[in-house]
């Protein structure tokens, strides 16, 4: 099943216009790298993947719904975040944090929600340091629980932006493993941004954006 | 959830957000002295309001009922006088038999009969008043010397029925009660004021002396003085300023003698013993002294005091006592047989008495003549022309100042005198006396609760209306009378005014809150556009911002209403505070009142409650639609 399908896609910041009609396309238990230069337009296409950012012409559609017509909805149901920096609430506890998408969302019940904040927390290996501030994590046990945010309201699609980009070669490899098991094991779409080219041979598809366009 | 969550955090200081922190910290803190500042003012000045209302509706009644020009003109009023002496009060008419008037109606009677009905239903009380112009003259006998005071004075009929009297008459002080009993000139009268007065405490004055016989048993520390004989015993233990005397021990006993070091003297029973410095006592009356009494100097007291231990009773004379406290009684359960020289309630009546003779009639003065060194017993007369079918003369009635009252700042408040309505009626039956508004002259004065005086007005008139009777009688509010129309209206545009300030105060403190908020906003930027990406609505990332600020402005104003109740528990101590640092008064209280409302504003507190938390939220909306319409992506990517 086509969980993402993306359609001449442009974009333009002003007069640059970044993305000239990018089209693909990918299902669930797949991997996708996107590769390409700084300043391609990597990480505002995975933006725009996500409803974070609008696009100026072409469709998109994430579980076979328009994505332009519901961003917040499709973003909440069917779509996780992982950026290069984190981007953990720092004052707030690694727990409070995982569990952040659904005190958000409030998709099911507390005791529910909880019990999987724990199996994640377990499955990345941080549930030792569940009631620790965010801000007092490594970087690999921050990236690490970034993954298990992004997995907590069961997204069909993991959107990462160079996840591996801040972390040494060890702890990079922990999150190759993390972030290919969600696409083989939980059948999740896992697309990655990314300059890491072991990361990326490592994907099912690996494309290049070069000139507005995904070859 | 998320938003409980995040404002908790917004609202608790932290290390990273000082700056955010500190302006919340200040946000708070200006908001709370707003509210707090504003909620003591329009406290003190509705108090100040509601004190000056409570005065006027005790000393003219919330509503009353008066005369129109048809009810002068009338057949009714004019058919039973033979001149203008004759014309008869409102009362006069109400006593008087009907049998003579059956072919028409009965204006006063009517009138009467409906207030009766709706007394009956307990919703108010009602009583006719009599007032009338004549000049006040006092004349004040002092030791020293005489003076009189003379002022043009409106004596008003006593309102005795009038429940809210208690409340504006002022007790007898001790002071009043001191000098009206050394005017006392008859066994009678000193009789009369004994029986209703007492003395709770004195002192015994220094120097004065007592037989030495009247001592208990006991050996007592003296200074005595000697020549031959002992000239003088002051009862005393150290010598202190009497020269020449020396320290002894008196002994009473079988023998009773002055031991002066090893030296014994033997008592003569006429030797007296003295005071050496003034000594507290207790004070009874001796009632078998009052046989022979004319003055007060001529009755004896007992003389409860102790010395050196042992407590002892001794007959002494008024002038032997110092700085004697009186207590006069003031209520009774039943009328007394003899009345006191003062104002008295029996049950829920107040009485006049007459004065010492016991025909003078008496007077209430306000409070105002006290700073005039008049005491309650001064006696003066109120003086009108008088006239006759030939000639136009000065009459005199004599009157006994019986009490003093408080009419608050009334304009007019300080020249009402209360009296008997024989003395207004009296008056009134001179035609050349100065001629008032026929509203101020004669009518009703109907008391009820002041919250629904205008619902009652309304059902007087509506029963008027039904008798045909509504041409005869103006029913009328405090708010109408024309001596405090233009202050009442002027509390009410003072009220909007405060309000008005009031608002702009909190706009301005809300300032504040929208500072705190948009500093807020950029520091927390990074996180709204996490939580954007995870799935947060604009609308909620607006919400919490929205909800800090509504959240500051109700601590605010709560802890500001903390503050103006514990200021209000406190406000004397605070006036006096700052009367301290300005040097002289901070208030008079000619204008605010002897005491200020201690009572927090319900209606004050209801409006910043709710209007500062309402403005803290409105002015949180400018930065939680900035947070709202911030672009995740472009922060994410930065």
């Amino acid at each position: 099943m086509k969980t993402i399908e993306v359609k001449g896609i442009t974009k333009a910041f002003g007069s640059a216009s970044v993305l000239k009609g990018v089209s693909f396309h990918a299902s669930a238990g797949s991997s996708l790298a996107i590769m390409g230069s700084s300043g391609e337009g990597k990480t505002s296409l995975l933006h725009i993947l996500g409803g974070l950012d609008s696009f100026d012409k072409g469709s998109i559609h994430i579980m076979g719904k328009d994505l332009a017509k519901d961003p917040l909805g499709m973003r909440r149901k069917h779509i996780g975040f992982i950026f290069q920096s984190y981007q953990l609430l720092d004052e707030f506890s690694l727990l409070d944090n995982i569990l952040m998408p659904f005190f958000i969302t409030k998709n099911t019940s507390f005791v529910k929600a909880h019990e999987r904040a724990e199996a994640l927390l377990q499955k990345v290996n941080l549930h030792k340091k569940k009631q620790q501030k965010a801000a007092l994590l490594s970087g690999g046990e921050k990236q690490r629980a970034a993954i298990a945010r992004a997995l907590m309201n069961n997204p069909d699609i993991l959107l990462a932006d160079e996840p591996t980009g801040n972390l040494d070669r060890q702890h990079s490899e922990e999150i190759y493993d993390l972030l290919l098991s969600c696409a083989h094991e939980l059948g999740k779409t896992v697309v990655i941004v990314t300059h890491d080219e072991q990361l990326a041979s490592l994907c099912q598809e690996k494309r290049l954006l070069q000139d507005g366009l995904l070859r | 959830m998320f938003i409980y969550k995040l404002i908790t955090k917004y609202l608790l200081p932290t290390k990273k957000s000082l700056s955010a922190s500190f302006i919340a910290l200040l946000s708070l803190l200006v908001t709370s002295t707003v509210v707090w500042l504003l909620l003591v003012f329009l406290s003190v000045t509705r108090g100040i309001e509601t004190n000056w209302l409570k005065k006027l509706t005790s000393v003219h009644a919330p509503l009353r009922v008066y005369p129109t020009k048809a009810y002068y003109d009338s057949l009714y009023y004019k058919a039973d006088a033979f001149g203008e002496n004759e014309k008869k009060t409102l009362r006069e008419k109400w006593e008087e038999s009907d049998s003579e008037k059956k072919n028409q109606p009965d204006l006063v009677k009517e009138l009467y009969w409906t207030l009766q009905d709706l007394e009956k239903t307990g919703s108010l009380h009602f009583q006719d008043y009599e007032c009338s112009p004549a000049l006040l003259r006092l004349q004040l006998l002092r030791k020293q010397s005489t003076s009189q005071i003379s002022q043009m004075s409106y004596a008003v009929s006593f309102p005795q029925k009038n429940p809210t009297l208690s409340s504006i008459l002022l007790p007898p002080s001790s002071n009043d009660l001191a000098y009206v009993v050394s005017t006392l000139r008859s066994k009678e009268a000193l009789e009369r004021f004994f029986l209703h007065a007492r003395i709770e405490k004195g002192w015994l004055k220094k120097g004065s002396g007592f037989s030495w016989k009247l001592l208990e048993k006991g050996s007592y520390p003296c200074l005595c003085k000697k020549n031959g004989s002992i000239e003088q015993i002051i009862l005393q233990k150290e010598v202190g300023s009497f020269s020449g005397f020396e320290k002894a021990t008196l002994v009473i006993a079988k023998r009773s003698y002055v031991k002066i070091g090893e030296k014994i003297c033997d008592l003569s029973p006429k030797t007296m013993l003295f005071w050496g410095q003034n000594a507290p006592c207790q004070i009874v009356v001796d009632q078998t002294s009052f046989q022979e009494a004319t003055t007060v100097y001529d009755l004896r007291f007992f003389a409860t005091t102790s010395f050196n231990g042992t407590v002892f009773s001794i007959p002494v004379f008024y002038q032997a006592l110092d700085q004697v406290e009186f207590f006069a009684r003031t209520t009774f359960h039943k009328k007394p047989k003899t009345a006191p020289l003062w104002a008295y309630q029996v049950q829920n009546l107040w009485h006049l008495p007459q004065g010492p003779d016991g025909a003078t009639q008496a007077v209430i003065l306000p409070k105002s003549y006290q700073k005039s060194h008049v005491f309650l017993g001064d006696q003066g007369h109120f003086s009108f022309i008088g006239s006759s079918f030939s000639s136009a003369q000065e009459m005199q009635l004599p009157l006994y100042v019986a009490g003093f009252y408080d009419p608050g700042m009334i304009p007019i408040g300080h020249r009402c005198i209360f009296t008997s309505q024989e003395i207004t009626e009296t008056i009134m039956g001179s035609s050349a006396h100065l001629s008032l508004d026929t509203a101020a002259q004669n009518g009703l004065f109907v008391w009820s609760d002041l919250h629904k005086v205008d619902p009652l007005k309304r059902e007087i008139q509506k029963r008027l209306q039904e008798k045909g009777l509504t041409k005869y009688w103006h029913v009328e509010t405090f708010r109408e009378y024309p001596f405090a129309k233009e202050l009442l209206a002027q509390f009410q545009s003072d009220r909007t005014l405060f309000m008005i300030v009031g608002i702009i105060m909190i706009v301005v403190a809300c300032s504040n809150i929208v500072s705190m908020l948009l500093v807020l906003v950029k520091e927390k930027r990074r996180e709204i556009a996490i939580l954007r990406s995870l799935g947060a609505s604009k609308t909620s990332i607006g919400a919490v911002f929205g909800l800090v600020g509504m959240i500051l402005g109700a601590l605010g104003s709560v802890v500001g209403t903390l503050f103006a109740i514990i200021t209000l528990r406190y406000l004397d101590s605070f006036i006096a505070m700052l009367s301290w640092l300005q040097g002289k008064k901070a208030f008079q209280a000619a204008f605010f009142g002897d005491s200020f409302t201690y009572t927090l504003s319900a209606d004050a507190a209801v409006f910043l409650l709710i209007l500062t938390p309402v403005a803290s939220l409105l002015a949180g909306l400018i930065p939680a639609i900035k947070a709202s319409r911030m672009n995740p992506s472009k922060i994410l990517r930065s």
